[in-house]
């Protein structure tokens, strides 16, 4: 019980909007039906709240970030997305020299018992793929802004960029999605 | 009373896996409504991977080419099963507006369905979800595996009525278990859910039941699914492996 109420303390703290609703829920469930299932969900929640949101990205509403060096896009998933996502295990991405579309599915990640796709933030054409990622997908949750990107595409449409999310306005946006 | 969204109900029995996984890829990419789909066993007997899964790994596959077992690669995540006459199949299929999760990602829809089925179970001690199975206490009854696309989600449940040590041998022990496993064998670490419940019946009916309390379920059946599906281009992910593509399974490094 003591338990329960330090980390939901810790929770609350770091994300005071989050839930105190949530904590009665994981309490009421923990006293209902066995603690294990009760602590696990209190520990994820606690560790999605605490996530890195690095300067100098763009961000899209579904979780994935575009780094843009010249004409060329480095796209990969926020840290929020790989928290929430779990340990993934398995990563499909297109292959060297086909289109990809703002906002349209362009590969997927799997993690344990679930298929979930990734969007492309921009369109252009894909000119680089992670292949290390088909050995070590775990490198996507260890390092998902740096060695866990996903492709590199060569952008058509800057203009796209305007459509994205700042730092800041995307800190804001994964509290509430 | 709050509103129950609307969910379509379709019940079948001893359909082909390979057709009821093709028809929810289908479902979940194509339209905006909710399904719940309940076929009662398949046959002949079948293998169904994930999406990720590897035949030279996961399957003893001389015995399953020698044997003609189908070998099906599902659109979801998660492991493998052998099902047959004895699986009952339990698909949900939902818009993330019709359920009380905040974020549509594998946890947070794990734990909704482990609400959802409390009460279908609720004269079984020990239900519980363990990981990401369910169980009765330790013993595993039911493989979840799911497919989230964008605002929507699937999660299938294959539950064991009951099955056969001798097609279970088709099965190696993964690399990737839960840790509640604990190297347990197969037949040490599964239940059959017959010895928990009088019928197959009753288990469907509670389960529908169980569904109830939170959508307001409508039957239809496959005539009416089909005359209303249109001809939508989907990414279309489920196919059935070659006895080609097996044999070759069997010269990769496992």
């Amino acid at each position: 019980m003591i338990f329960y109420l330090v980390l939901g303390f810790l929770r609350t703290v770091s994300s005071p909007r989050v839930t105190l609703e949530v904590l009665a829920l994981h309490l009421v469930q923990g006293f209902s039906r066995g603690s294990s299932s009760c602590i696990t969900r209190i520990v994820d929640d606690f560790r999605i709240v605490v996530t890195e949101v690095r300067d100098g990205l763009h961000y899209a509403e579904t979780h994935e970030w575009v780094k843009v060096d010249g004409d060329i896009g480095t796209i990969g998933i926020s840290d929020h997305a790989q928290k929430a996502l779990g340990d993934l295990v398995f990563i499909e991405l297109p292959e060297g020299g086909s289109a990809v579309t703002a906002k349209t599915r362009f590969g997927l990640v799997e993690s344990v018992k679930a298929v979930s796709e990734v969007y492309s933030p921009v369109s252009g054409e894909v000119v680089e793929t992670n292949s290390s990622l088909s050995e070590t997908p775990e490198t996507v949750n260890s390092s998902p802004y740096d060695e866990g990107w996903l492709i590199k595409v060569k952008l058509s449409d800057k203009s796209e960029l305007e459509n994205l999310m700042n730092k800041e306005k995307y800190a804001e946006h994964q509290d509430g999605h | 009373m709050a509103r129950r969204p609307p969910m379509h109900l379709l019940r079948l029995q001893g359909f082909s896996i390979f057709h009821q996984l093709k028809l929810e890829e289908r479902l979940l990419r194509t339209t905006s409504q909710n399904w719940c789909l309940i076929n009662e066993g398949t046959s002949p007997p079948a293998i169904v991977m994930g999406i990720s899964g590897k035949p030279e790994q996961l399957l003893d596959v001389k015995a399953v080419i020698r044997d003609g077992i189908s070998v099906i690669r599902r659109f979801s995540g998660g492991g493998t099963v052998i099902v047959d006459e004895n699986t009952v199949f339990v698909t949900l299929i939902c818009g993330g507006d019709s359920v009380p999760i905040p974020k549509l990602y594998p946890r947070p829809i794990m734990d909704w369905t482990e609400e959802l089925y409390v009460p279908a179970f609720r004269s079984i001690p020990g239900f519980q979800l363990r990981e990401h199975d369910y169980v009765f206490g330790d013993r595993k009854f039911g493989g979840n595996a799911q497919s989230i696309t964008r605002g929507r989600f699937l999660h299938h449940t294959s539950f064991l009525w009951d099955y056969q040590d001798a097609r279970m041998a088709y099965l190696r022990h993964p690399d990737r278990a839960p840790a509640y496993r604990v190297n347990r064998q197969h037949s040490d670490f599964i239940c059959r859910l017959k010895d928990h419940l009088p019928s197959r019946e009753v288990f469907v009916d509670s389960i529908v039941h169980a569904f109830d309390h939170q959508f307001s379920l409508e039957e239809t059946d496959l005539d009416a699914i089909q005359k209303t599906l249109t001809d939508v281009p989907h990414l279309n992910s489920t196919y059935v492996l070659s006895t080609c593509q097996l044999e070759e399974s069997l010269t990769q490094k496992q």
